[in-house]
């Protein structure tokens, strides 16, 4: 195990943020790394393919997860989902969407999962034409097979 | 008396230009009546074939305008992709000198590469995540979202898939659905 202190992470754009251990574990990308070799510990872990500011979103999140789970008495399970509620609402779109990925990338389980329900929430219903919109998805069907599909359970649409 | 014959001549010259005119117009309508003309005249299959002729002529116009279009369009796009990317060749190029004359300690261009990448990758979703997206959707919505593209059908179509799709329908806590504990009894055994 590494020992206990802060860690410094740097964003791909060269933003460097000073956390404690605690926060970072939550990622397990990083526990993984920090467990394996013990100079990450000590040294700069570059957090490659996620800027700044989505960075300082993520520790924000963790921080207070990591909080709550030290202390269950300060921070209540009804005051973390108001947190996560809040966390989520304020996202816009773009910002949603890459902290989607990093979270998905450090694997920040919780993070991930609040995400993902909202993102499929955001997406049930739609139609395969605005989902291919919304991803930058490139239709590799013809149309025939496409047709053949649609054919096969029109229930669906 | 010369008054009097220069005035009537000049009415007599405009009489005769009313005259052209109305013969004029009156050839217009027949031109323009040629194919009722026609009907008046019981052949009707004559001007039903010249219908015809007329409507196939106008088809062809615009298949062929079509074509000249499309070809112009893909010509268009040919001739701004060969700029673009003519620019970007010259864009690195001059980043490059400009790296080469500021020395190593050069954020800004560093800061501009990084965006540029991050607005290229914006909303690429790496299958892993589609995966757990796809986990939280209702079956009407994967056989819908199927169609989507090749790789989103076999993700949704992919055995693990389906597996972790049933787990979390049979065992729908917060663990479960992220595959750290497994189910107390294997359910396609």
């Amino acid at each position: 195990m590494a020992s206990k202190g802060n860690l410094t992470l740097k964003s791909c754009n060269g933003k460097e943020f000073i956390v404690e251990e605690k926060v970072a574990v939550m990622s397990t990308t990083i526990k993984n790394m920090v467990d394996v070799d013990d100079s990450f510990a000590q040294g700069v872990i570059p957090i490659i393919g996620v800027d700044g500011k989505i960075l300082a979103k993520l520790i924000e999140y963790c921080k207070e997860h990591a909080e709550a789970d030290e202390d269950e008495e300060v921070k209540s399970e009804e005051y973390l989902k108001k947190f996560d509620e809040k966390f989520v609402d304020e996202l816009n779109l773009n910002d949603l969407y890459d902290l989607l990925k990093a979270s998905n990338y450090l694997e920040i389980t919780k993070l991930l999962n609040l995400l993902c329900q909202k993102v499929a929430s955001m997406i049930k219903g739609k139609k395969p034409e605005e989902i291919r919109r919304i991803f930058n998805i490139k239709n590799d069907f013809t149309p025939e097979e496409e047709e053949e599909i649609n054919r096969q359970n029109p229930w669906a649409f | 008396m010369s008054k009097y014959t220069s005035l009537k001549m000049k009415r007599a010259l405009v009489d005769n230009q009313n005259i052209d005119e109305r013969k004029r117009r009156k050839r217009k309508k027949v031109k323009r009546m040629g194919i009722f003309c026609y009907i008046k005249d019981h052949n009707i299959e004559k001007a039903l074939s010249l219908k015809m002729n007329r409507v196939s002529l106008d088809v062809q116009n615009i298949y062929s305008r079509k074509r000249k279009m499309e070809q112009q369009n893909i010509d268009e796009e040919l001739s701004l992709k060969m700029m673009r990317t003519s620019l970007d060749d010259r864009n690195v190029d001059g980043r490059n000198e400009k790296k080469m004359k500021m020395g190593k300690n050069d954020g800004d261009d560093v800061v501009c590469g990084s965006e540029r990448q991050t607005q290229q990758q914006k909303h690429y979703f790496p299958d892993d995540l589609v995966f757990e997206l796809l986990l939280r959707l209702p079956i009407k919505d994967l056989h819908r979202f199927r169609c989507v593209s090749k790789d989103w059908g076999s993700i949704i179509f992919s055995p693990p898939f389906l597996e972790a799709y049933w787990r979390r329908l049979c065992y729908p806590s917060l663990l479960q659905v992220l595959g750290d504990a497994k189910p107390k009894e294997n359910i396609f055994v």
